[in-house]
């Protein structure tokens, strides 16, 4: 009897330690996509020494070489105001540089490849920045669904970071390793 | 001792009851340890990427990681419900339960009658179907920019043409409420297609069964209505020989009512379909196609068999007709367009097609559809698209 007892309790945790799998966090596809929750970023810790200054166009141009993508044209979009437009990201938001906003975009025509870096005003504008990102790659999860489901989880896995000012999003085809090439890049 | 063998009695069943319960579980458990897993394949039945292992391959900084962020439960839990035992019993189970209880007239794909699947009424309070308005300014003024003549073709929710076979407790549909206003808000010709295909004596035919698509019947009383107003001379079915594939649609993937039967895909051959070119992407690094049908996607295995229409969606493509009219026409679209677009080529020399949902402003080397207008001498423009790409955020802000 007391070996029953031992067998069932020890089946018993292990459906328990299964069922730990419940605890899961939210489900990246909301009911309202424009409306998404963004959880998914680096905030800079407050005791870090002044922020780096980066050059979005070089960090943008490191991340594409750096990285691996599924589509061998992820090429440079070099109109920055469009790329704001697209996005719908607040212009007004975005840092400037010479006259020029401080964004930068690769992206590609078969894939939902994609590196952009943006330099923010502030930690506040990078964050709306990302919400705004967010919006149009679950607009793409949604036609993806039905028509190219293999990319899928690099949409839903894409590396987004906030750090300060800076906002770093890729979509690639190994996220995981992309992850620790901008994490190194940003040092 | 009546009592004390009652008690024992009633402790043998509660002891019955945990020991099954744990039986189940534990088969259940053996059984998913056991089986042979699609982790990260292409479930052909679903067309969906299953979860896959979430520990594989990780080393322990990743694992860390994962842990920290909260994506290894979620992970496994994904992992868990995509591989347990007997899966596709259990959806399957739970779609024709609900079908049973009345309830699936309010699920995402409804069954109506004759095993006809639907997709439920898009919600139009929701902020993801909020752009009908902006994308009626943008196609206005892209129009009048250009100087063309245009016409907006919303191919409707096939549930609006066969109403009468819906469940009763179905939600309305906003679709008419849609094509009035954008008559109203636009210059566009915009024919009215549910009275078009709900006039039809057979209307069951311009829509597929398990695919929210319309058939190439669908497409072709949709060329013809247009023509007319087009001025060209729509070709007629009589003209092409007609191919059937057996195969699956979007609905049925979504849906769990497994047992629904096979759809028929018909695929249109004419000579000179086969003799047209049908270039994808931008000039100078385009896939150049021969003939308007992709026959890799009309293989048995294959899922999606509506892919075969103009080689799937793609940013833009262009169909050359050496037996044209000298004409070219340009269609911003989803992928309705697909099948529509060959009719018009039969007609026209050039057919330009955009479809801005996905990556046509994400490829660098594109040019600006206003570009193209001028390069080709465009003056006519369709826009062909479902409801859902009209009222949502298909990029049309972007047409210049």
């Amino acid at each position: 009897m007391k070996k029953t007892v031992k067998i069932i309790a020890a089946v018993l945790a292990l459906v328990f330690a299964l069922s730990l799998a419940a605890c899961r966090k939210p489900d990246p596809k909301p009911v309202d996509p424009t409306n998404a929750p963004v959880n998914d970023t680096t905030e800079a810790p407050a005791t870090e020494a002044p922020a780096r200054e980066y050059d979005v166009d070089e960090l943008a141009k490191a991340i594409r070489e750096g990285c691996t993508f599924e589509d061998q044209y992820v090429e440079k979009i070099e109109d920055r105001d469009f790329i704001l437009r697209y996005y719908r990201i607040d212009a007004a938001t975005v840092s400037e540089k010479d006259g020029a906003k401080e964004v930068a975009s690769y992206s590609a025509g078969s894939t939902p490849d994609l590196v952009l870096v943006l330099k923010a005003n502030d930690e506040a504008g990078a964050k709306a920045a990302l919400e705004a990102v967010q919006a149009m790659i679950d607009s793409y999860i949604e036609n993806y669904t039905t028509y190219g489901p293999e990319q899928i989880n690099k949409l839903e896995t894409a590396v987004k970071i906030v750090k300060g000012q800076l906002l770093v999003v890729v979509i690639s085809a190994d996220n995981d390793a992309a992850y620790e090439t901008v994490d190194k890049l940003l040092g | 001792m009546d009592l004390e063998k009652k008690e024992k009695k009633y402790t043998k069943a509660q002891l019955a009851l945990v020991i099954a319960f744990c039986a189940v579980i534990g088969l259940c458990f053996i059984l998913f340890l056991a089986l042979p897993k699609q982790a990260g394949k292409l479930s052909p039945l679903e067309f969906r990427v299953l979860q896959d292992h979430p520990i594989k391959g990780k080393d322990a900084a990743a694992l860390r990681e994962d842990i920290v962020k909260g994506d290894l439960s979620s992970n496994v839990d994904s992992f868990l419900e995509d591989h347990f035992p007997a899966r596709k019993f259990f959806v399957a189970a739970n779609a024709y339960y609900l079908r049973a209880t009345g309830r699936n007239a309010v699920q995402p794909v409804i069954m109506g009658r004759g095993d006809r699947l639907y997709d439920a009424p898009i919600d139009l309070r929701l902020k993801f179907y909020s752009y009908l308005e902006e994308n009626e300014g943008c196609l206005e003024k892209f129009a009048a920019d250009n100087g063309l003549e245009y016409g907006i073709v919303i191919a409707p929710n096939s549930a609006l043409t066969s109403v009468s076979d819906l469940p009763k407790l179905h939600l309305e549909y906003p679709d008419a409420g849609i094509v009035d206003k954008l008559r109203q808000d636009t210059s566009a010709f915009v024919p009215d297609l549910v009275e078009l295909y709900s006039s039809m004596e057979d209307d069951e035919r311009y829509f597929y069964r398990t695919d929210h698509h319309w058939t190439m019947d669908g497409a072709h009383l949709c060329y013809r209505a247009l023509c007319g107003i087009l001025g060209v001379t729509p070709v007629e079915k009589s003209e092409f020989t007609v191919e059937e594939y057996e195969f699956y649609g979007s609905y049925y993937r979504k849906s769990g009512l497994w047992l629904t039967s096979p759809d028929k895909l018909e695929i249109w051959r004419s000579p000179k379909l086969d003799n047209m070119t049908v270039s994808i992407g931008p000039e100078v690094r385009a896939t150049v196609h021969k003939g308007v049908y992709d026959e890799e996607k009309l293989k048995e295995n294959e899922i999606d068999k509506y892919a075969a229409y103009l080689y799937s969606n793609n940013g833009l493509t262009v169909i050359e007709n050496p037996e044209g009219n000298g004409e070219a026409l340009m269609i911003i679209k989803d992928s309705y367009g697909n099948s529509i677009a060959p009719l018009f080529a039969m007609n026209y020399s050039t057919v330009i097609m955009i479809d801005t949902r996905g990556n046509y402003y994400q490829d660098a080397a594109l040019p600006m559809p206003s570009e193209l207008v001028a390069k080709y001498g465009v003056t006519k423009l369709l826009v062909i698209m479902g409801t859902e790409s009209i009222v949502s955020n298909s990029q049309l802000i972007y047409l210049r």
